[in-house]
């Protein structure tokens, strides 16, 4: 029973998948955070919305 | 090395309690509160937001966050004294930073589960006949090692686009994101006098990347490849502003780099010659 963290080894395995599952699931959510088109996406997003009240204020193009 | 080895090596002690203290030490600098500005997403509820933060930014949380972290480092208490800890830091995942936050965290939990003993119990001759028994089998190291090879393997799955190895991406990100730090939008990353495409960036940090996510378990190439780790993310910090991230990956460069299981085992081996050269010892 030293040996292991539970009481056994198959037990040690279980835990040792269920964790390396977990830790791949978070990767998961690393790769949407650091996904290129996501980023570029997002900035665009927060741009355009940083703009908009200027751009509503802004005299439409259109009308000149 | 057989798989047996790989995951059941006894872990050396000594190492074990190296890499909880500096663990710790790295988990306190990266969830160290700094008020309502630290929130992330939850700020979009403010009823939520304010809820959160009276409770897990409130001293009082913060302390008993800090008594445990350092009763995990001292290897007082056992593995309750982590597990009490990741689950006091559990919702300051919800604040900024969470992806560092994330990944030490998970190391946290994994460190957890090797034994530790009281500074009385570890003087104690172990049953390798060294001053310490062994901090238990080596396989939530390896669960570290796996996140962090993790991290760099999922960076260049998602930076293995045509957009991103043309170097567009980046030119994109440095004229929109205020975190990016230099100017790229003529294509070029300028280092004083030298003018490097973006492309040649972008592919060297796809290959760098790459390069960190398998040489940290090429024993040979380990100490070369932390030393490119090392300086890829000084270099980093000086081009683009990520929190903590930066320091949490080299921090866990030390699951990598401290013998965890060759002094146990050399221990351990030593203590199988004595044996058998001792007086009385079956041959």
């Amino acid at each position: 029973v030293d040996r292991f963290v539970t009481r056994s080894r198959r037990g040690d395995l279980l835990l040792l998948a269920l964790l390396a599952l977990l830790i791949l699931g978070f990767a998961g959510r690393l790769r949407v955070y650091y996904q290129v088109p996501g980023w570029a996406k997002r900035a665009a997003e927060a741009e355009q919305t940083s703009q908009q009240p200027a751009a509503r204020d802004a005299p439409d193009e259109r009308t000149r | 090395l057989t798989l047996d080895r790989f995951l059941f090596a006894p872990v050396d002690r000594r190492m074990a309690r190296i890499l909880r203290v500096l663990l710790v030490l790295v988990l306190i600098a990266v969830f160290w509160p700094e008020g309502r500005a630290t929130l992330g997403w939850i700020t979009r509820r403010p009823e939520a937001a304010a809820l959160w933060a009276a409770v897990f930014l409130s001293p009082a949380w913060w302390a008993a966050t800090l008594v445990a972290l350092v009763a995990f480092a001292a290897g007082v208490g056992g593995r309750a004294s982590g597990w009490i800890a990741a689950a006091l830091l559990l919702p300051l995942l919800f604040a900024r930073d969470a992806q560092s936050r994330q990944i030490l965290l998970m190391a946290l939990v994994a460190l957890s589960l090797l034994r530790t003993s009281s500074p009385r119990a570890a003087s104690r001759p172990g049953p390798d006949g060294g001053s310490e028994p062994s901090a238990g089998p080596i396989w939530p190291v390896r669960l570290i090692q796996l996140q962090l090879s993790t991290v760099y393997a999922v960076n260049v799955w998602a930076k293995l686009t045509p957009g991103f190895l043309s170097g567009e991406v980046l030119v994109g990100l440095s004229g929109t994101l205020p975190n990016v730090l230099v100017d790229l939008s003529d294509g070029s990353l300028h280092l004083g006098p030298l003018a490097v495409p973006v492309w040649l960036c972008a592919v060297a940090t796809v290959a760098i990347e790459s390069a960190l996510a398998v040489g940290l378990w090429i024993p040979k190439l380990r100490i070369a490849t932390a030393l490119l780790g090392v300086g890829f993310h000084a270099a980093l910090r000086l081009a683009i502003t990520i929190g903590w991230l930066d320091w949490a990956c080299v921090s866990l460069y030390l699951a990598f780099l401290l013998p965890f299981e060759r002094v146990a085992t050399a221990r351990a081996e030593r203590v199988s010659m004595d044996d058998s050269f001792a007086p009385g010892a079956t041959r």
